[in-house]
């Protein structure tokens, strides 16, 4: 995704210019950015692609927020943002032409709704009516026109993100800036600001940051993975979750993503061996595969079948037939190990053991009471499990380490 | 874990509650005795041997009293004397109060008869000194003032007491006399002050006390003023009516009017009574 | 906010403000009591009493504004602002409120007076500070900025700054931020530093009669007017401090009557 498949790629509208070194206000606006926080470990050259929503996503302490607080002003950082071909890193914070919005709304709360909404064209220079005309505009436009009149203390956490959404909107930014704007509302408030902020992000440049996979699959047009400060993979949505690279984005699936390197190549299919466990998994090869190369795993826990061991007579039924399966395709698909830990995912229980991860039903965990500690059997299906290329040149972070201060072993999962 | 209201026996909490009750009361206590002692010393007579004269003296008399107060204990052992100094209105206020005063001297006689109609007074006061009022300019008269007229002079920022405390009362009598109606830049509540504001240059000129200006070590200068001594201060001094020891305050008193006192005081620029 | 009372406190708390509560009103009501009335309304309404607190109440009122204007760039500065040496300009901010206020006053003569730093240069320019009305104010607000300064920065320190980074991303210039958001976020605290400055120029006494004097009309405000009092007729003196107390809970009531506790920020004073 680079700056110049971005402007073949992008609309690039911009508007008529605004006082003197301020960024002109447009829509699609173009973005490069390379900045480096030393203070914060964080490394980032990205290029979002211009009039779309992308998606920053990773663990806890990436760099995510301090991407955003570069781009705003909040964090100071060296290096160069530039908004179509104009640098801002130089400029205040006021020049920018940046809307940053949190999860906390932040109304000023001794100004009505109407005058919050008003308040960036007020700043701007407009008149007091016509401030308001475009107050009222928005409020309109995300549905809360009848809280205009009253004071932010008066109003819920959804009303109060519809009118900050308007803010934001209101002074016509160059680029929008979300940080996990609904992860301090209730489902029912999060899924109807999702779908006004697909209507009113149309168009814009955004970046929007979150643990939540539903932002990601409404909202988002591309994906950046962060982890370490680095950006650990960069793409279009449907490339990033079909082929995460992190094993942050494979949890944001519900999915397991083991690095390892290629044991052997047949066809179709692949013989992966693990670099933290040393074990033989079988997948279906993606083009690309060498024997010898680093490559990545995908595995669907929701593919996985579990089995007891030490239970009596609880051998199952015979396993999928393996025709097409490479020599000691037996060790490459069957695994005991020993459960480590047990997580919720939607209505099922994922295993995890030996690097390796099952899901199971609820009832099941409860009836054959499985543990940390059981020793159960894995067995995968190859049919169900990618392997494709990994350290290829292009990604900058071929297999995500776990950094020792960074979130625990690198594993976040969704809504964490 | 088991929960703490399990592991309490009944014993162990009236112990604890004792043992907060007793540390309660010891701070109360020690708090009632520090109030206490910051109550200040108090005069403590018969004292195995040893008693002490408590003595009341307007602010003027404060070097002078320190030499006489050194003579009456060589000359009385056992005895020790400890001298408040402040404004003579202060001083009869105090004792008003309830202070511990035995003998009372004040810088003016109107002041000694509020606190004789007051009945703070044991007796009829005796005058033991005179001061004059004079002008006090620095050190080599800079601005070269020989008299009350020339400083009624707009360049000069000349300074007095105020007419409610003795002096300034004794600087209107003297002004009067001479006709000179002065504008001075500030008024002063104490002929200490008043002469501070001289010494450190801020004014020009102060009507002071003879006293003050022999007091200042030569930060001052005395002018004098050519019928002053018609309005001279008559200072007063009285046993108090709580005397600890009237014997020992009456003997004060005389050694105060007595030929070493009256030498002390003359030293000091005071003129007889 | 939640209609919950607090948990209650130990009985040794309420013991304790009772008697520190008494340590205040006691006094207070001791002075109303003694006060000789006959003959009050004389020496409350006397011209040199009318003199004096309409003297203190103009410095008072001047050195209050005086605090805050000086009061809140300064508290701004050390609340928002980062520079070497700011943590020993704080603390030599509040040094006036541990200094005896005589002392005050010498400093203040040592800076402008005949004999001081700036001494030769007002010399020159024909100008003199001491004695003058000026000079109250200038020692009414030596000893006041402290409350003003602390009250305005701990406001600032705990309100936090969210607020303005919201209000520059939306694309207002530093003087919009201050004017639009800081300031009337800070409305409460500046009522509160305000008032206690005034309140403390109202009794200011040591660093005025040092420094600035005493004269009536020029000078002499009414804690001056009360101690000189004092040395001829204790009665006056009395009645005069009533009225100063009076004026001072007044003042209080006037500044508090709406608000509750001082110090607050909008968002918490909900």
């Amino acid at each position: 995704m680079t700056a110049a498949a971005a402007a073949a790629a992008g609309a690039g509208g911009t508007g008529p210019a605004g006082p003197a070194d301020a960024v002109p206000p447009g829509r699609a606006a173009r973005l490069d950015v390379q900045v480096r926080v030393p203070t914060r470990d964080v490394h980032l050259a990205v290029a979002p692609r211009p009039g779309r929503i992308t998606a920053v996503i990773g663990p806890n302490g990436a760099g995510k927020s301090t991407l955003l607080g570069a781009i705003s002003g909040a964090v100071p950082a060296r290096g160069s943002v530039a908004v179509e071909g104009r640098e801002i890193l130089a400029l205040p914070a006021h020049r920018r032409g940046v809307s940053h919005l949190r999860q906390d709304p932040v109304l000023f709360e001794h100004l009505s709704v109407l005058e919050n909404v008003a308040f960036g064209p007020r700043a701007a220079g407009r008149g007091r009516s016509a401030a308001h005309r475009r107050a009222r505009a928005l409020l309109e436009e995300v549905g809360a026109a009848e809280l205009a009149p009253r004071r932010p203390r008066e109003i819920s956490g959804g009303q109060a993100q519809r009118v900050a959404i308007a803010r934001a909107l209101a002074s016509d930014p160059s680029l929008v800036l979300l940080d996990e704007p609904f992860a301090a509302l209730d489902a029912e408030a999060s899924t109807h600001l999702r779908a006004l902020c697909a209507r009113m992000l149309q168009g814009r440049t955004v970046l929007l940051v979150t643990h939540d996979l539903l932002d990601v699959l409404v909202l988002a047009d591309d994906v950046l993975v962060l982890e370490g400060g680095r950006i650990a993979q960069a793409g279009e949505r449907s490339a990033v979750l079909a082929r995460p690279r992190t094993g942050y984005a494979a949890h944001l699936l519900g999915k397991e993503l083991l690095p390892g390197t290629v044991e052997e190549v047949a066809g179709d299919r692949a013989v992966l061996r693990t670099r933290d466990h040393g074990r033989l998994v079988a997948g279906s090869a993606e083009a690309g595969l060498r024997a010898g190369g680093e490559a990545l795993v995908l595995l669907d826990p929701a593919a996985v079948r579990l089995e007891h061991r030490g239970e009596a007579g609880a051998v199952p039924a015979d396993p999928a037939p393996r025709r097409d399966a490479p020599t000691g395709a037996d060790v490459a698909t069957t695994h005991d190990v020993v459960i480590e830990s047990l997580d919720r995912v939607g209505a099922g229980i994922i295993v995890r053991g030996g690097g390796l991860a099952a899901q199971i039903a609820p009832e099941r965990a409860i009836a054959e009471r499985l543990g940390i500690g059981s020793t159960v059997r894995m067995i995968l299906d190859p049919v169900r499990s990618a392997i494709y290329p990994g350290g290829d040149e292009r990604d900058p972070a071929p297999s995500p380490r776990p950094h020792p201060d960074r979130a625990p072993r690198g594993r976040d999962r969704r809504g964490a | 874990m088991r929960s703490r209201a399990l592991d309490a026996s009944p014993a162990r909490p009236s112990r604890r509650r004792g043992l907060r009750r007793l540390l309660g009361a010891a701070g109360v206590i020690a708090l009632a005795l520090g109030a206490a002692a910051c109550a200040g010393p108090r005069g403590t007579a018969g004292d195995a041997g040893h008693s002490t004269l408590t003595v009341f003296a307007a602010a003027s008399l404060t070097d002078v009293f320190e030499q006489v107060n050194a003579d009456f204990e060589a000359d009385h052992p056992g005895v020790r004397v400890v001298m408040t100094n402040a404004g003579s209105s202060d001083l009869v206020t105090q004792i008003d109060q309830g202070a511990p005063a035995d003998v009372l001297a004040t810088a003016d006689e109107r002041t000694m008869a509020r606190a004789q109609e007051l009945g703070l007074t044991a007796e009829d006061p005796r005058p033991f000194a005179t001061n004059t009022l004079t002008i006090a300019v620095a050190p080599g008269n800079p601005r070269g003032i020989t008299s009350l007229a020339d400083l009624t002079d707009p360049d000069l920022a000349v300074v007095r007491c105020a007419a409610p405390v003795p002096c300034g009362a004794v600087a209107d009598e003297v002004l009067a006399d001479a006709g000179i109606p002065l504008v001075a830049v500030s008024e002063e509540n104490s002929v200490t002050d008043v002469l501070g504001k001289v010494t450190s240059g801020q004014a020009d000129a102060g009507l002071v006390y003879a006293t003050d200006v022999a007091r200042s070590g030569g930060a001052a200068e005395a002018v004098t003023i050519p019928g002053a001594a018609a309005h001279a201060t008559v200072y007063p001094i009285a046993v108090t009516d709580r005397a600890e020891d009237p014997e020992l305050a009456a003997a004060y008193r005389e050694a105060v009017l007595g030929p070493e006192g009256r030498a002390a005081l003359g030293d000091a620029g005071f003129g007889p009574p | 906010m939640s209609a919950r009372t607090a948990p209650p406190l130990p009985l040794g708390v309420g013991a304790l403000g009772v008697i520190a509560a008494a340590s205040i009103v006691l006094p207070l009501a001791a002075i109303v009591l003694q006060v000789p009335w006959e003959g009050a309304t004389g020496l409350l309404f006397s011209p040199a009493s009318l003199q004096a607190l309409r003297l203190s109440l103009l410095t008072a009122a001047c050195a209050a504004a005086v605090c805050l204007g000086l009061g809140l760039p300064l508290a701004l500065l050390l609340a928002r602002t980062r520079f070497p040496g700011r943590e020993v300009l704080r603390a030599m901010v509040l040094v006036p409120l541990v200094l005896p206020p005589v002392v005050s006053g010498i400093a203040l003569l040592m800076t402008v007076g005949r004999r001081g730093l700036l001494g030769p240069l007002l010399e020159q320019a024909d100008a003199r500070i001491v004695f003058t009305t000026a000079a109250v104010v200038i020692a009414q607000v030596f000893v006041s900025l402290p409350f003003t300064v602390l009250t305005l920065e701990s406001a600032l320190v705990s309100a936090g700054t969210v607020p303005e980074q919201v209000a520059a991303s939306l694309g207002a210039r530093p003087s919009t931020v201050l004017a639009r958001i800081t300031l009337p976020r800070l409305a409460p605290a500046i009522v509160t530093g305000t008032v206690l400055a005034f309140a403390r120029s109202l009794g200011e006494f040591g660093a005025t009669l040092t420094f600035a004097g005493s004269m009536p009309g020029v000078t002499r405000t009414l804690p001056l007017e009360i101690y000189l009092a004092r040395e001829s007729d204790p009665d006056s003196a009395a009645v005069l401090s009533l009225l100063l107390v009076l004026v001072a809970i007044l003042v209080v009531l006037l500044a508090y009557a709406r608000r509750g506790a001082p110090g607050r920020t909008q968002e918490e004073a909900r």
